[in-house]
C-alpha cells in the first residue's frame, strides 16, 4: 500500500453499551484526493474521521493509514502515527489561551517527542500563518482573534508538521462564507500540493462540489 | 527551557490572577509553622541570653516573673518596692556585688532606669558617643531610646509625670544626655539610665528649690521655727539640675528606706549564689531572691505549650489549604477537560499531559515554598525583638 492513502476494509464500530452501530464495507482514498463525509446528525461521520485518525478503535475491521494499519498498532504507535502523519482539524475547535498564536501552531511539536522543534518548524508555521493572512497576528493570543482567524490558526497547526493525510470535522461549521472559503482553500491546497489524501465531514451542501468526491454516511 | 516547563509556565503567567492567590495561600500556610518556629526559637534565645546573664535578682514578694520581666525587660513594674537597705545589705554580707534598679518612671514611653554605673559595666554597655552619667541629673540614652526620642549628647530629655494626680512633688525633670550606647539588641537599648539618687529626684524624694534663708527670699517664708523654716508654695523648684543649683538638692528621709524596684546580685562565686539563694529563701524574709534563668525556663516553656498550641492550629489549616488547592486543581483540570482533549488527539501522551499538569503544581508549590521561605528568612532577620516580644 502506498504512503499517504486511506484504506478501509469491513469496519464495524459501536461505543460499549451504546446501540449505535457504524459500518463501513470498504472506503479508499487515493493519494491527492479530497472526499467530503455528509449524512444526517448522529449517522456516524464525527466516528469515522476519529477511527481513522487512530482516536477510536473499530470492533472489527481494517483502517489503514499512510501506509500503516491502525488496527494492528498499540496505544502508542498510533498516538505517534497521528502526530507524525494525520493533520486534524475539529469544528469544537480548542486553541489555547495562554499560548499566542504562533506557539498555538508550534503545539505539536512541543507535546510529541518524535517531532523535533527546530528553525524549519517555525519557518514553517510562520510560512502557514502567512498563506492563511495571519502573518501580522503570530504573538497575538487567540482570545484577540475572530472565529474565522482562530479556525485558520487551527489549520495552521494542523498542516504544520507536514502530514501524509488530513482528516477534518467540520471545520467550517461556524464560519461566515469568506472565512469557510480560505479554511477549505488552505485544506484542498495542501492536499493537491502534497498529494495528501483530504476527508472534511461538512453540512455545508456549496462545498460539496468542491472535493473530488462525496461519502455520504448511513446512506 | 524544555517543552513541558515551557507550556506549564505559560499557563502560570496567563492565570497569574489565580496562581498569586494559590501561591499567596500556599506560601502563608507553610510560613506560619516554619515563622512560628524562628520566633519562638529566638524569642527563647533572646530570653535566656539575657536571664543566663544575670545570676539573681531580689525585689519584693510575689510574682517571680515580674520581677523577672521588670529588672530583665524593664517592663513596668508591677510589685511593691523593696527598701534601699536591701542593695546595702547584699553589699554588706561580702557575698556579691548588688545593683539596684528603680523603674517606675518614663521619658516618652522610654524606661528610666535608676541603677549605678556597674550597671553599665555588668551589661558591658559600650558608649558610641558622649560619656557615662557622672553627676545628679545626667542620662545616657540607649541605642534605641536615642532614635525615639531624637536626642542625642548635648540633648535634653524631660521625664513624663508619673500621673495626673500626682501632687506629692514629683515634677518633670530635664536631664542632659551626656552619652548614647552603642546598640546591643536587648532592653538596654530602650532604656534612659540614670543615676539611682536621680530616679529618686524624678519620684519627689529629693528636690531643689531657692534658698528661703537668703536675704531677700523672705516672702517665700511661711513659718520660721526654732531649728527650721517652712517655705511657701510660692518658692520655686528647680526642674533642672545644674552645676549651679546641684548643691541646693538634697534628701527629705533616710536615703535607707528609699525604693528601689529590683536588685541585681551578682555572687562572687557559686557557692556565694548558693548561700545567698538559701538565706533569702527562708520564710517570712521579707524579699524574694529569684534566679533569672529558671524563672525564665518555666516563661519559656509556657510559650512553647502555646506555640505548639497554635502550630496545631496551623496544622488543621494546612490540611484545609492543602484539600482547598487540590481541589482548585481538580476543577481546573475539569474546567481545562477539552483543552487537554486537543492535546491528546494532537498525540501527545497521556503521561506527557500529566507531565504538564504536575509541572503547573510543581511551580506553584515552588513558589509559594519560596515565598514562605522568603517571609521565614525575613521574620528572622527582623529577630523576636522586632516582634515587641522582649522589646522594652
Amino acid at each position: 500500500m502506498e504512503s499517504g492513502v486511506i484504506d478501509v476494509q469491513g469496519l464495524d464500530f459501536g461505543y460499549p453499551g451504546g446501540e449505535f452501530r457504524l459500518r463501513l464495507d470498504e472506503f479508499r482514498v487515493a493519494a491527492g484526493e479530497s472526499v467530503a463525509v455528509t449524512g444526517a446528525s448522529g449517522c456516524g461521520k464525527t466516528t469515522l474521521v476519529h477511527l481513522l485518525a487512530g482516536i477510536l478503535e473499530p470492533r472489527r475491521g481494517r483502517v489503514a493509514v499512510a501506509g500503516l494499519d491502525m488496527t494492528s498498532l498499540a496505544d502508542e504507535d498510533r498516538r505517534d502515527l497521528r502526530a507524525l502523519r494525520i493533520g486534524l482539524v475539529f469544528q469544537e475547535l480548542e486553541l489555547l489561551d495562554y499560548l499566542d498564536v504562533l506557539d498555538n501552531v508550534l503545539l505539536p511539536y512541543r507535546l510529541t517527542p518524535v517531532l523535533e522543534l527546530d528553525a524549519d518548524a517555525r519557518s514553517r508555521a510562520l510560512e502557514l500563518l502567512a498563506r492563511v493572512g495571519l502573518e501580522d497576528k503570530v504573538r497575538r493570543p487567540p482570545g484577540r482573534l475572530s472565529q474565522g482567524e482562530r479556525q485558520r490558526v487551527a489549520v495552521c497547526r494542523a498542516l504544520v508538521t507536514r502530514p501524509a493525510v488530513v482528516l477534518g470535522d467540520e471545520p467550517t461549521g461556524n464560519l461566515d462564507p469568506r472565512n469557510r472559503d480560505q479554511v477549505i482553500d488552505a485544506l484542498l491546497g495542501y492536499g493537491r500540493e502534497n498529494d495528501a489524501p483530504v476527508v472534511i465531514v461538512t453540512h455545508d451542501h456549496e462545498l460539496l462540489e468542491r472535493f473530488d468526491r462525496v461519502l455520504e454516511v448511513g446512506a | 527551557m524544555s517543552d513541558v516547563l515551557y507550556l506549564a509556565w505559560r499557563y502560570i503567567r496567563f492565570n497569574r490572577g489565580k496562581t498569586v492567590v494559590l501561591v499567596a495561600s500556599i506560601g502563608l500556610i507553610l510560613f506560619l509553622p516554619a515563622g512560628l518556629q524562628v520566633v519562638a526559637r529566638q524569642g527563647a534565645q533572646a530570653l535566656r541570653a539575657r536571664a543566663d546573664a544575670t545570676p539573681l535578682l531580689l525585689g519584693a514578694p510575689g510574682s517571680a516573673v515580674d520581677l523577672t520581666l521588670a529588672a530583665l525587660y524593664f517592663r513596668p513594674p508591677t510589685l511593691e518596692t523593696t527598701p534601699y537597705s536591701e542593695v546595702e545589705e547584699v553589699a554588706a554580707s561580702g557575698l556579691a556585688q548588688a545593683i539596684p534598679l528603680h523603674l517606675r518612671y518614663e521619658a516618652r514611653g522610654q524606661r528610666i532606669v535608676g541603677t549605678t554605673p556597674e550597671y553599665l559595666e555588668f551589661r558591658r554597655l559600650e558608649l558610641a558617643a558622649g560619656r557615662r552619667f557622672a553627676l545628679l541629673g545626667e542620662c545616657v540614652l540607649g541605642a534605641e531610646a536615642a532614635r525615639a526620642l531624637g536626642a542625642t549628647v548635648g540633648a535634653h530629655v524631660l521625664s513624663s509625670p508619673a500621673g495626673a494626680f500626682d501632687v506629692a512633688g514629683s515634677f518633670p525633670l530635664e536631664m542632659p544626655v551626656v552619652g548614647v550606647l552603642a546598640p546591643t539588641g536587648t532592653a538596654d537599648d530602650e532604656a534612659v539610665l540614670v543615676d539611682l539618687k536621680t530616679a529618686w529626684v524624678i519620684a519627689g524624694l529629693a528636690h531643689g528649690h531657692q534658698d528661703v534663708t537668703a536675704p531677700g527670699a523672705e516672702s517665700g517664708i511661711l513659718e520660721r521655727r526654732e531649728d527650721e523654716v517652712v517655705a511657701n508654695a510660692s518658692v520655686l523648684s528647680y526642674t533642672r539640675i545644674t552645676p549651679e543649683n546641684l548643691d541646693s538638692f538634697h534628701f527629705h528621709g533616710d536615703p535607707d528606706t528609699f525604693p528601689v524596684d529590683a536588685v541585681v546580685v551578682v555572687p562572687h562565686d557559686r557557692k556565694s549564689g548558693v548561700v545567698l539563694r538559701g538565706r533569702y529563701g527562708e520564710p517570712g524574709a521579707g524579699v524574694q531572691m529569684v534566679v533569672p534563668r529558671a524563672v525564665v525556663d518555666d516563661l519559656v516553656a509556657t510559650l512553647f505549650s502555646v506555640k505548639n498550641a497554635i502550630l496545631a492550629v496551623s496544622l488543621g489549616l494546612g490540611l484545609a489549604t492543602a484539600a482547598t488547592a487540590v481541589l482548585v486543581f481538580v476543577l481546573s483540570i475539569r474546567l481545562r477537560r477539552r483543552e487537554l482533549v486537543t492535546m491528546r488527539r494532537i498525540g501527545a501522551s497521556r503521561q506527557r499531559v500529566r507531565a504538564v499538569l504536575a509541572t503547573e503544581v510543581l511551580l506553584v508549590v515552588s513558589a509559594a515554598g519560596l515565598l514562605a521561605a522568603g517571609l521565614t528568612l525575613l521574620i528572622s532577620r527582623l529577630g523576636a525583638s522586632a516582634l515587641g516580644l522582649l522589646g522594652a
